[in-house]
């Protein structure tokens, strides 16, 4: 069905193409619109094209299509409107701004196949959106000089969207009610306006934007102000605030307005901060005035410094103006100046050292100038007050100054009150006092302290201890000499320290709860406000090496250079190509390394820990040694005794075996030929050619006195010189001479025999021995004649060997010689038990054997021996007198 | 800024307003006024000796009996005057002195003549109000408009002209602090009744 519109529409086109000229009588097909379209993008488009001077084709053959795809239209969105005209509705959907073509079939006809360009037409469409209201639209005007700029500034937010293709465009207007209007136009949200070199104060202004595109236009909310609302000042001048001696608390303020007052009545507003407050006090608008330049401030603290800032209100509020910085006048202290003490053990005394600090008044109003202080050790003190000079001088970093009050010795048995007040050049403060108990008479501390790091203070948190009473807390921390306190009331259980706490230094922290007063005992724990890593390692004692271990030592980190809490120690230690790490406790400074090489070079370092990191120590080197200490001591030691045990034991040997040595080193082989025997008895002929005879049998030996030499002797002393000569030497170096032993147990025998006294006694030239020749000797032949004794008799200087005065080895074998000569001959026995000395005679006539043989031959021959025991009884006869 | 969105407010608190705005442009022009005197007798040494007498604004006498309407008449049409004679003084200024000439003293007397005009349409706007005749344009006859044509005669002129300025402005604070926005609505609104019927006659 088409519309009459459209037919008129149609009717139109027709009519206006041929006025077109050229090109449309070439051109067969042509659409309505022509021209290029904006549509809104969600709408729909319509449009028509009709066939002119041609029959070649019909609206049958006609198609549309759009640039950028692919299908033609689709035919359902068109409609036949008669044989030469056709018309397509699409939607407008992407944002791409397309060519809408007309276009006929070419295998219509050679005509149309050979001209397309003839059947073709197009119209371009560009998409968009209608422009969307501005919104919060804002405009000022700012003082330039001593006037409002005439600059009229705008800005607004735009909503809505929009395309390249249909831009929106904005439009500024103001209007000087019953006067101008201007206006200008941007793409931006913000345009100026120039009022004409005079800013209409007092006029009304109405202020809009008209936001339009070619799909329309919206105006946003007019605004109808006065022109004052729109204007922005600059901030108030010359602030000045004056203080004043009467007025420590209300100082008076005073400014010059940025605007003459009759470009209109200006608000004020001000506010004030102490100097490291952070917060803004602001004065109530209500109490300032318009239209104002002085204004008196109230409620402020005396003798401190405060900045102040004003900014007034026309339209806008101006900025702040700048900082003005005054300092109230001086007060009486309001407050109570804040004392603490210190307390110190002195080491072998019953005392304290007690030092009694203050702090300023938190409410000192001005410069505190004396401290006056009385100090009450009894109840009944009438003490004068002390007057303490400060020095005035203030802190830098906004903390009170800490004046040592008093310093003195305290029994610690002994209680004292001080009572302080500290003055101004005003007045004086109320006075503050403080009691410091005798020792072990201090209140319970508080329970459950915990203190902890967070968002850079120290935080405490704590119970109350048992029972009431508390009437405040004071909480103390300690760094080196420098101690800090601040005081908190009685409910407080969590607070942080407000001093300057540095970082990486470690604090002692207490809480003491008062008692009226009266202080109780501190709970106290150690924390840092940051810790780290330390500053250095620990300082390296000199290492002590072993052979197979090593003691390493260090001293800890200085405090200061800590910075933290030394969790544990890591040692290292690198030897042989291999790195071992050990680790032990904080608390450790040295610590012994084992299982090391000998002689082998070690490097070792130590890492000092905290929870933030380490510090190395340096290198240290040491070579274990080779020998353990001593080793080597002991093996000299081991060998010297060893030497000397093979030495003691060789020369036990040569004394115990020395006969046996002898024997086998130094066989005794008898030289007939020098034989003395011979010469004892010149009466027998030398008989050394036969050894049996040369043996000596019978000898027996006899201990005498020098006397009994004289005495039992006595008939053979004509005999005795011409013998001791050769006696003497020949039995020296036979038989009592120190290399040959075979002598000395015969003397050895007659001298104990005797006792020891009688030895003793003849140190100078002793008689060692008789030696008898027996006949029993000559009697191994069997001799019936009687023979003639002989005695040989020996004297020497020579001590005797231990073994020769040793008579139980001699009583041994003269038991066995007597018991020989108990078989042998029973009728001595009674002489033999009478007399030991004679077994031993006996026994030492046995030792004297000098040849085996001669023994069988005495065993065989008893008789012998008997004949040697009458002679030998003869001389006991002789001898027994005495 | 406490945005007032207004439209097409009528009635007392227009003329409130308006009473109100009008004195104080006319306190602010005063202001103005007076620095450009300042500004004018420095620029030509004139010192405060210099004495200009008589009007050039002619306008009905005062009097205490005039009605609101005819006060603001004859305040409007001394203003309307005192505008007329500014702007030839700028012009002639501009003829004899040279123009384009951009200082304190031009800016100023710019703003004076800006400043002026928005109060004539505060006064206007009340006269209007007040129920006296928008048509009726004060007459400019009679007005010295041309000057004088030596030199030192044109200074006295302009000199002359910026005192008819600061004078009639401060005739224009002093007749509108007297005239109360209430007494305006209540003398207003007869007259434009009044006005009204006579027109419907």
């Amino acid at each position: 069905m088409v519309s009459a519109g459209e037919l008129l529409l149609l009717a139109g086109l027709v009519l206006a193409v041929p006025a077109k000229g050229g090109f449309s009588q070439t051109n067969h097909l042509v659409t309505a619109p022509q021209t290029t379209q904006f549509l809104e993008i969600g709408s729909n488009f319509k449009a028509t094209c009709m066939i002119i001077n041609t029959t070649e084709v019909t609206a049958d053959d006609l198609y549309w299509k759009l640039s950028k795809t692919v299908d033609t239209v689709s035919k359902e969105l068109y409609t036949k409107l008669n044989e030469s005209a056709i018309s397509v509705t699409i939607p407008v959907t992407s944002v791409q701004s397309q060519w809408l073509f007309c276009r006929a079939k070419e295998g219509k006809s050679s005509y149309v196949y050979l001209n397309p360009g003839k059947f073709m037409y197009g119209v371009q469409l560009k998409k968009g959106y209608p422009p969307g209201k501005p919104e919060n639209v804002s405009c000022v005007a700012v003082q330039e000089k001593t006037t409002i700029s005439s600059i009229f500034s705008c800005q607004w937010a735009t909503v809505g969207r929009q395309t390249s293709d249909v831009p929106t465009e904005y439009t500024l207007n103001v209007v000087v009610i019953h006067s101008q209007n201007y206006n200008v136009s941007t793409e931006g949200t913000h345009a100026q306006v120039d009022l004409g070199d005079t800013y209409p104060h007092f006029m009304n202004l109405e202020v809009w934007v008209e936001a339009h595109n070619k799909l329309g236009k919206i105006e946003s909310e007019h605004i109808t102000q006065d022109a004052n609302s729109f204007v922005k000042t600059n901030p108030p001048s010359d602030i000045k605030v004056i203080s004043e001696k009467d007025f420590p608390t209300s100082p008076l303020m005073n400014w010059t307005q940025p605007i003459d007052k009759t470009y209109g009545k200006l608000k004020y507003e001000i506010r004030f901060c102490a100097i490291g407050s952070p917060n803004w006090t602001y004065v109530p608008k209500s109490d300032i005035a318009m239209d104002i330049q002085s204004f008196r401030l109230q409620s402020l603290q005396p003798y401190t410094e405060y900045i102040t800032q004003v900014r007034c209100q026309l339209g806008y509020w101006s900025n702040w103006s700048d900082n003005t910085t005054t300092k109230t006048a001086e007060d009486r202290p309001t407050s109570k100046p804040d004392v603490w003490r210190t307390i110190a053990e002195v080491d072998g005394k019953n005392e304290r050292r007690v030092q009694f600090i203050s702090k300023d008044p938190v409410f000192a109003n001005g410069r505190i100038i004396t401290f006056d202080i009385k100090i009450q050790e009894q109840k009944n003190d009438n003490l004068q007050w002390d007057t303490i000079l400060v020095n005035g001088s203030e802190s830098s970093d906004g903390q009170r100054v800490i004046t040592v009050l008093k310093d003195m010795l305290l029994a610690d048995l002994k209680a004292v009150k001080l009572y302080v007040t500290a003055s101004n050049s005003v007045g004086k403060s109320p006075m503050a006092s403080l009691l410091i108990l005798a020792k072990g008479h201090e209140y319970p501390p508080v329970k459950g302290l915990k203190v902890w790091s967070a968002e850079g203070k120290l935080w405490l948190q704590w119970t109350p201890p048992n029972g009431s009473g508390v009437s405040e807390y004071v909480v103390e921390w300690v760094s080196g000499d420098q101690t800090d306190w601040q005081r908190e009331n009685k409910h407080t259980r969590l607070t942080a320290i407000k001093g300057n706490l540095e970082e990486f230094v470690r604090y002692t922290v207490s809480v003491y709860s008062i008692y009226s007063g009266r202080i109780g005992k501190p709970a106290s724990k150690e924390v840092y406000l940051k810790d780290g890593a330390p500053l250095e390692g620990p300082v390296r004692l000199n290492d002590k090496p072993g052979r197979n271990e090593a003691e390493l030592g260090w001293v800890e980190i200085p405090l200061h250079r800590r910075r933290g809490f030394i969790t544990n120690y890591t040692i290292n230690y690198k030897g042989g190509g291999e790195t071992h790490e050990i680790t032990v406790p904080g608390n450790t400074t040295s610590y012994t390394l084992k299982s090391l090489s000998s002689n082998t070079k070690y490097d070792t370092w130590i890492n000092a820990l905290t929870v933030r990191g380490s510090a190395q120590s340096s290198t240290q080197s040491f070579t274990t040694l080779k020998y353990a200490p001593g080793e080597v001591e002991g093996i000299v030691v081991g060998v010297s005794l060893g030497f000397l045990f093979v030495v003691l034991m060789t020369m036990l040997l040569c004394v115990y075996k020395k006969d046996v040595i002898k024997e086998n080193l130094w066989p005794r082989i008898p030289n007939p030929g020098e034989s003395t025997i011979g010469s004892w008895s010149p009466d027998y002929p030398l008989k050394a050619e036969t050894p049996k005879e040369n043996c000596l049998s019978g000898i027996s030996v006899l201990d005498v006195d020098v006397c009994d030499g004289k005495s039992v002797f006595e008939e053979d002393k004509a005999c005795l010189p011409l013998k001791k000569d050769k006696y003497l030497s020949e039995e020296h170096s036979s038989g009592i001479g120190g290399s040959s032993c075979m002598s000395s147990p015969r003397q050895s025998v007659s001298d104990s025999d005797e006792g020891s006294d009688m030895a003793d006694t003849t140190a100078s030239t002793v008689q060692y021995s008789s030696v008898v020749a027996s006949n029993g000797y000559k009697g191994q032949t069997p001799n019936p004649h009687p023979q003639q004794a002989v005695f040989s008799r020996s004297e020497s200087t020579q001590p005797l060997l231990d073994s020769e005065e040793n008579p139980d080895m001699m009583i041994q074998e003269g038991s066995r010689q007597s018991q020989r000569f108990k078989q042998e001959n029973p009728a001595e026995i009674h002489l033999l038990e009478m007399d030991q000395q004679q077994q031993e005679e006996e026994e030492g006539v046995e030792s004297l054997d000098f040849c085996p043989l001669d023994e069988e031959s005495e065993q065989t021959n008893p008789s012998e021996g008997q004949s040697a025991g009458s002679s030998y009884m003869s001389q006991r006869e002789g001898y027994r007198p005495q | 800024m406490a945005a007032r969105r207004t439209r097409g407010t009528t009635g007392p608190d227009v003329s409130r307003s308006t009473v109100a705005r009008a004195a104080s442009i006319a306190e602010q022009l005063r202001y103005e006024c007076s620095i450009l005197l300042e500004l004018y007798r420095e620029k030509e040494s004139f010192t405060a000796d210099v004495l200009v007498d008589g009007r050039l604004v002619s306008v009905a006498p005062p009097s205490s009996q005039l009605a609101t309407r005819d006060k603001l008449w004859r305040l409007h049409s001394a203003l309307m005057q005192c505008r007329s004679l500014l702007e030839r003084a700028i012009a002639r200024e501009e003829e004899e002195l040279g123009g384009g000439k951009k200082g304190d003293y031009e800016t100023q007397r710019k703003m004076v003549k800006d400043r002026l005009s928005y109060l004539l349409i505060c006064t206007g706007e009340l006269l209007k109000t007040a129920g006296g005749t928008a048509l009726l344009t004060p007459s400019l006859e009679g007005l010295e408009l041309d000057g004088p044509t030596v030199l030192f005669e044109l200074k006295l002129w302009v000199y002359r002209i910026f005192k008819e300025v600061d004078y009639w402005t401060k005739t224009a604070i002093t007749t509108l602090e007297a005239l109360p926005s209430v007494i305006a609505k209540e003398r207003v609104m007869p007259s434009r009744v009044r006005t009204t019927r006579s027109t419907r006659r």
